[in-house]
């Protein structure tokens, strides 16, 4: 039931809460063989789109901040002009039948790219086996978008593999702070207060490009989970352009409300310009809730806010039918 | 200031005049790094999604005002700021030269314009007296030389092919009460807009977004096709969401974009589909740009306002003077 209709899974919060909290152990399987580092001078790409590529936006912000090397993250089927033969595609599709990453795959192995797929199976899967190509295998039975920890795993193996970051040993590393996170007392209250705040609301999650992915995930949960209108969008470039709707009365959408994801690695002038943007929306009448994610190291600060995520649109999905 | 149908009007002219601009720059790179926030920024997302399928060395968008590690001396970094005092834009252009990458300031004056004079940037000067947002026909121009000069690619001749035919599609669009942009205008507002694209044409439905935001003063949104699922689609298709207004963007044969109509369809999905059917993907690119420009300005004249200021970036601009 649950393999190769990702989009239309529906769950339980209860199960919802289950997959959340073994996000660490879903690391922790994937991690537990030594990786053999290799040395790469060519371009690295990654390729995905839907639940699948949050494990590749989180890699592209923690690779933004470690690598010497630019690896993006395409969500998208085209592929870049830049990236040819003998070249390391890597394409994230949990069912492995996403027409756009099927699309992506013919194109970079018509091209000579050397093609890492992390799926569980369907036609990328077969085709990666049949062209002699690399499979990492993520469980079958699992809801697409609960295979997060399983791809950011097998994702910072490859990374390490070809010797950019050492991404795997980091991520190895930070599970047991994900996990005192996990067990902190204040984190139940917090899911309960931002899940009150935000029933009844559309709400549209915004924030600094280090946790995008966070709020990518966030407005994923909110459609999927709790089947309620969402956004999401980034600061500041919201001041630049977005302020000045959400600063006029518009009628026709006073359900809007936005909430703003915060966290350390706001330099002062990023910090200044965040408070005021608050400030000023709330001069427009309109509130901002500030959700802060006080995490140092951003695959961790990623991950929790992930985690955070899927917890609260469990909790709104039992509100909203209770 | 220039009126806003005026610039408008002359987007089409703006960009041919930048055609004829050509830039050369010594040194090899490895990536390209396009720095700019708001309506500077809009002009390296085209540019970034016009080169995307031939350039020969990566193209980054950044709107931060932090650069990534990664950018070095083998990194091309084009800071753009029509008033030269966007916060975020001059941090990144400090960063990019502390870093030691080869910078390149476009701008028409501001710090960044006394920065770059002063560390001995090259400088490519903006006309004045333009709406930053509506700058974009010498941003697109000016950025597109730059990163044609360093990356391989080729576009100049593909937009200039079109430039007649913007022309008469502009013509076509503009007319007041009658012509499409007006008939759109009318029945988005008093609804929150979604445009929903492909990748083709995903840097133009942030543009319609913003051109929303600023002119018409309204929220809006965008989605890529991918984004738009099964589950959004339930969303979309329930009562309580009948104020979200989704319009189809749609360039180029897209599968993604034609299932998801399909399944609208299928659930009693209202929207509204608007095909692009130039002869290439540039000018589908810019087609589209123009309707959502003229679009977002009738939405203002609808609603009785002034397309121009904008009192809450205004306002927040006078505050963040105090605080920093």
């Amino acid at each position: 039931m649950l393999m190769g209709v990702d989009e239309e899974v529906v769950f339980s919060p209860q199960s919802m809460r289950v997959y959340a909290v073994s996000i660490p152990d879903d690391i922790e399987r994937v991690l537990s063989e030594p990786v053999v580092c290799n040395t790469f001078d060519g371009h690295v790409c990654m390729f995905g789109v839907g639940n699948s590529s949050i494990a590749g936006d989180i890699m592209q912000q923690y690779l933004d901040e470690s690598s010497d090397s630019y690896i993006p993250m395409v969500s998208g089927d085209l592929v870049p002009g830049w990236m040819g033969e003998g070249d390391h595609a890597i394409i994230l599709s949990y069912s492995g039948d996403s027409a756009e990453m099927v699309r992506c795959y013919r194109s970079l192995r018509e091209r000579g790219c050397i093609i890492h797929c992390i799926t569980s199976g369907g036609e990328l899967s077969a085709m990666c086996i049949e062209d002699g190509q690399h499979l990492y295998k993520v469980p079958g039975d699992i809801p697409s978008r609960c295979s997060l920890g399983y791809m950011l795993a097998h994702l910072s193996v490859i990374i390490q593999s070809l010797g950019i970051v050492d991404a795997c040993d980091q991520l190895r590393d930070r599970v047991e702070e994900v996990r005192s996170y996990l067990g902190s007392p204040s984190l139940s209250d917090s899911v309960e207060s931002i899940a009150c705040s935000m029933v009844g609301t559309i709400p549209a999650v915004y924030a600094t490009p280090d946790m995008l992915p966070i709020a990518k995930r966030w407005r994923q949960g909110l459609y999927q989970m709790c089947g309620m209108l969402s956004f999401y969008g980034d600061l500041p470039e919201f001041d630049h352009n977005e302020i000045v709707g959400w600063g006029y009365p518009n009628a026709h959408s006073p359900r809007l409300t936005m909430f703003a994801l915060r966290g350390p690695r706001e330099s002062e002038l990023i910090n200044i310009i965040v408070d005021t943007m608050a400030d000023t929306l709330v001069e427009f009448g309109r509130d901002v809730h500030t959700i802060r994610l006080e995490m140092e190291d951003t695959l961790v600060r990623n991950i929790c806010g992930c985690i955070l995520g899927d917890l609260v649109t469990a909790r709104i999905k039992e509100l909203m039918s209770s | 200031m220039i009126p806003t149908s005026e610039q408008l009007y002359h987007f089409v002219d703006d960009l041919e005049k930048t055609l004829s601009f050509s830039f050369e720059i010594e040194g090899e790179f490895d990536d390209i790094l396009l720095c700019g926030m708001g309506g500077s920024a809009i002009s390296s997302d085209i540019v970034s999604d016009l080169c995307f399928e031939h350039s020969r060395i990566p193209i980054r968008v950044s709107k931060y005002s932090e650069i990534p590690r990664w950018a070095g001396s083998r990194t091309l970094v084009i800071c753009s700021t029509y008033s030269g005092n966007t916060q975020e834009s001059v941090a990144a252009y400090e960063g990019a030269v502390a870093a030691g990458c080869k910078v390149i300031a476009i701008t028409a004056g501001g710090l960044l314009m006394d920065l770059a004079e002063r560390d001995g940037t090259c400088i490519i000067p903006m006309p004045a007296d333009m709406h930053p947002r509506h700058s974009i026909g010498y941003m697109i121009g000016y950025t597109l030389a730059v990163v044609q000069a360093v990356s391989g690619c080729d576009i100049t001749d593909s937009i200039r092919e079109c430039i007649q035919s913007l022309r008469e599609y502009r013509d076509e669009i503009m007319p007041k009460k009658t012509g499409k942009a007006w008939r759109m205008a009318e029945s988005l507002v008093g609804r929150v807009p979604l445009m929903l694209s492909d990748m083709s044409l995903r840097s133009v439905a942030f543009r319609w977004k913003t051109q929303f935001n600023e002119n018409a003063k309204y929220i809006a949104f965008t989605n890529q096709s991918h984004e738009f699922n099964s589950c959004a689609l339930d969303v979309w298709s329930a009562d309580e969401c009948s104020n979200g207004y989704l319009v189809v963007l749609s360039g180029s044969d897209s599968p993604e974009l034609e299932d998801v109509m399909a399944r609208m369809d299928e659930r009693g999905c209202q929207y509204h589909v608007e095909r692009f059917d130039g002869r290439s993907v540039v000018e589908n690119k810019f087609m589209a740009l123009i309707l959502g420009d003229y679009i977002s300005m009738y939405m203002a004249e609808i609603q009785g306002i002034d397309s121009g200021p904008v009192p809450p970036i205004s306002r927040l601009k006078e505050l963040l003077k105090e605080r920093l």
